[in-house]
């Protein structure tokens, strides 16, 4: 037990040394989800499976599989969350930014600010090395995907000009 | 060997040549690199493929993925920095063979062990070909379902972590296989309405999310700089004494990753250290290995390459990919309407031949490129990660929207992109997940169609000789790992954190490289 309290320190401490079960006990509850999904369409015969006898049998291998790791997971095995992280996380978000501005603005102003954002925020490249690879970047997508592959980007909504 | 030939002829285009070219190029630069392993790549490249002819998309990826077993090594012999994990092992000699101002001859060995590992897999697959498609041939389904399963159930024991989280995703990937219309009746499953799931997830997307913007995001969180190479690379030239105690070191290593490499989940981790496993047990004089012994290099480099050549067998004969950077290549193949199998041989013999064709042709340019080239190569490690990261995930935005110019596709990609970071953190590997997606279809049908053979008795799996067989050599394969793993452990005498890798698979588990295993 101490040892068990021990490893799980890092991670948070005595108060949370349970929290890692919470990832495969998702996955049981995704499995048991499919398990009922499975069922109401309809399992079929052994002779003539219905379609929902091959994801029956798959949630039911999900749901035991991550049951068996919510009592034997290891929190060793789980990194700890950082600041680092939610910089990660919100780079991985603002990649919905990339889409949103897209159909507002255009490919090449979602490039650009994209770059921008990424090279000086999140790779925390100096304003000297950033505008000049944002802007060149851009450019050369722009040229790549739009005009050499032709690409059907959605027509920007609002800075239809720009693009 | 008439069909080889055509394989020649077909690759012999100079636009095929160039695709050769460029792969094997890509792959030698993104192995050097840390951050971007060979999946990553192939993942981030799969919607560029869609352009191109089935026979120079395939030779590209096919570059792309050897080509990254040489240039993994640079980078273990000079800084100690494994750039894929199957060059793990190569640190623990190349390393300390570099100290020793022998870093030219450690790699000038390693390139041509390569080579002839590469080669001697070559040979034997082209003999190998057509007696391994005469056997498919008579495979039925229940064979398939048996083959489906000792692929997921081998990867997903000899992945890096823990096999019950490997299983779980195995199965998440198999569950995720069947949103979208069902084969046969024809109704939609776990689809919510949603239009664009009809046709299931698109499998590019998956791969592209979980792989390239998830290690790319993982690279961003390590906070990775540019490297300087400080070591002096001169006598790149092996001398007759080196290649004459390195010899044996190739020949048993071309040989053990030849067969290593057809087997499902085996890829390049595992031949690498059973070899340096086999060098250091036979050696007059172990205790000079992890000291600078030629040996510890050239027998595991041989045997990597060998592997991956030969983990194309699998693929090309039966349709089954062996591990996940094939899977990859499968799902490029499906992409352009090619569906592997053991009818591709007389199908598609251009891509068949063409394919194996290229490799030869691949390998003579890599051992061309990496014995004069390495100075040049080892000045990419200058470049920052952050750059790398910020224009590659732009161009996997774009790459992914022009697949079906659908906006869900990027919605899909970031949600598997930010899954496959989540499951770094936590300790699950995309790669079971993955195999498992590609191989559902297959699985479900063959599956369906054996029941159906049957009369509903499941008893046909176990019953039938072939696919018995099959199954029997699973359990085999898992009680014979279970028993290896100790004894490769033991044998080679990896740190703590190198013990991570063994026996995983960066291919197996779909990770690029091995941070943890620095």
């Amino acid at each position: 037990m101490t040892d068990d309290a021990t490893t799980v320190a890092p991670a948070g401490g005595r108060r949370h040394r349970h929290l890692h079960r919470l990832v495969p006990a998702a996955f049981v509850v995704l499995g048991l989800v499919g398990v009922a999904g499975a069922l109401s369409l309809g399992l079929g015969t052994p002779v003539q499976p219905g379609p929902g006898l091959w994801p029956l049998v798959v949630a039911i291998l999900l749901t035991l599989a991550a049951a068996v790791l919510v009592f034997r997971d290891e929190p060793a095995a789980y990194e700890a969350w950082t600041g680092s992280s939610v910089r990660v996380l919100l780079a991985g978000l603002s990649l919905v930014g990339f889409m949103v501005v897209m159909v507002l603005g255009g490919f090449f102003v979602a490039c650009l600010l994209t770059l921008l954002l990424w090279l000086k925020v999140f790779a925390r490249e100096s304003w000297k090395w950033t505008i000049p690879l944002a802007v060149g970047g851009a450019a050369v997508f722009y040229l790549v995907f739009e005009l050499l592959l032709a690409v059907p980007f959605p027509e920007p909504l609002v800075l239809g000009g720009l693009a | 060997m008439t069909d080889l030939f055509q394989g020649f002829a077909t690759i012999m285009d100079p636009w095929t040549l160039l695709y050769v070219f460029l792969g094997v190029l890509i792959g030698t630069l993104i192995g050097v690199l840390p951050g971007l392993g060979p999946t990553a790549t192939i993942a981030l490249l799969l919607p560029i493929t869609y352009t191109m002819q089935p026979t120079q998309a395939i030779v590209m990826l096919a570059g792309i993925y050897y080509g990254s077993m040489y240039g993994g090594t640079i980078t273990s012999v000079l800084l100690r920095l494994p750039g894929e994990a199957a060059s793990v092992v190569t640190t623990l000699d190349g390393y300390e063979m570099t100290k020793a101002g022998r870093a030219g001859p450690a790699l000038g060995i390693a390139a041509i062990g390569s080579f002839v590992g590469a080669t001697v897999s070559l040979l034997i697959m082209t003999f190998l070909a057509k007696p391994m498609v005469a056997l498919a041939v008579t495979f039925g389904p229940p064979e398939y379902v048996a083959l489906a399963i000792v692929g997921i159930g081998l990867v997903t024991y000899l992945g890096t972590g823990s096999t019950w989280k490997a299983l779980t995703m195995a199965a998440l990937g198999l569950f995720l296989s069947t949103i979208g219309t069902d084969p046969i009746a024809g109704t939609p499953r776990f689809t919510f309405g949603q239009a664009q799931l009809f046709d299931g997830l698109d499998f590019v997307a998956v791969a592209m999310g979980l792989f390239g913007v998830g290690e790319m995001l993982q690279s961003l969180e390590e906070s990775e700089h540019g490297v300087k190479v400080k070591a002096k690379i001169d006598h790149i030239f092996p001398t007759l004494k080196d290649l004459r105690e390195s010899a044996g070191s190739i020949a048993r290593g071309s040989v053990l990753g030849f067969f290593i490499g057809i087997l499902p989940g085996g890829g390049g981790v595992i031949s690498s250290l059973a070899s340096y496993a086999t060098e250091k047990r036979i050696a007059k004089d172990p205790s000079r290995f992890g000291k600078g012994a030629i040996q510890g290099v050239a027998g595991p480099e041989t045997a990597n390459n060998a592997s991956s050549t030969a983990a194309f067998i699998p693929l090309l004969t039966l349709g089954l990919p062996p591990n996940v950077v094939l899977a990859l290549i499968y799902g490029a193949l499906l992409v352009q309407n090619v569906t592997p199998s053991p009818q591709l041989i007389n199908e598609h013999p251009e891509i068949f031949w063409g394919v194996i064709a290229s490799m030869y042709v691949g390998n003579l340019m890599l051992l061309v490129l990496n014995m004069p080239l390495v100075g040049v190569f080892v000045r990419v490690l200058q470049v920052r990660a952050g750059i790398l990261t910020s224009f590659a995930l732009v161009i996997t935005m774009a790459g992914v929207y022009s697949i079906n110019n659908d906006l869900f596709d990027m919605g899909v990609v970031i949600v598997f992109g930010l899954l496959g970071w989540a499951m770094k953190k936590t300790g699950f590997e995309p790669g079971p997940l993955v195999l498992a997606f590609v191989l559902g279809p297959i699985l479900e049908q063959a599956f369906r169609q054996s029941m159906l053979i049957s009369n509903g008795n499941p008893a046909i799996f176990v019953t039938r000789p072939i696919s018995g067989t099959i199954l029997v050599t699973l359990v085999v394969a898992l009680v014979a790992v279970t028993f290896g793993r100790k004894v490769l452990r033991k044998t080679i005498g990896l740190d703590d954190r190198a013990h991570q890798v063994v026996p995983g698979d960066d291919v197996a588990s779909g990770e690029g490289k091995r941070d943890d295993a620095r």
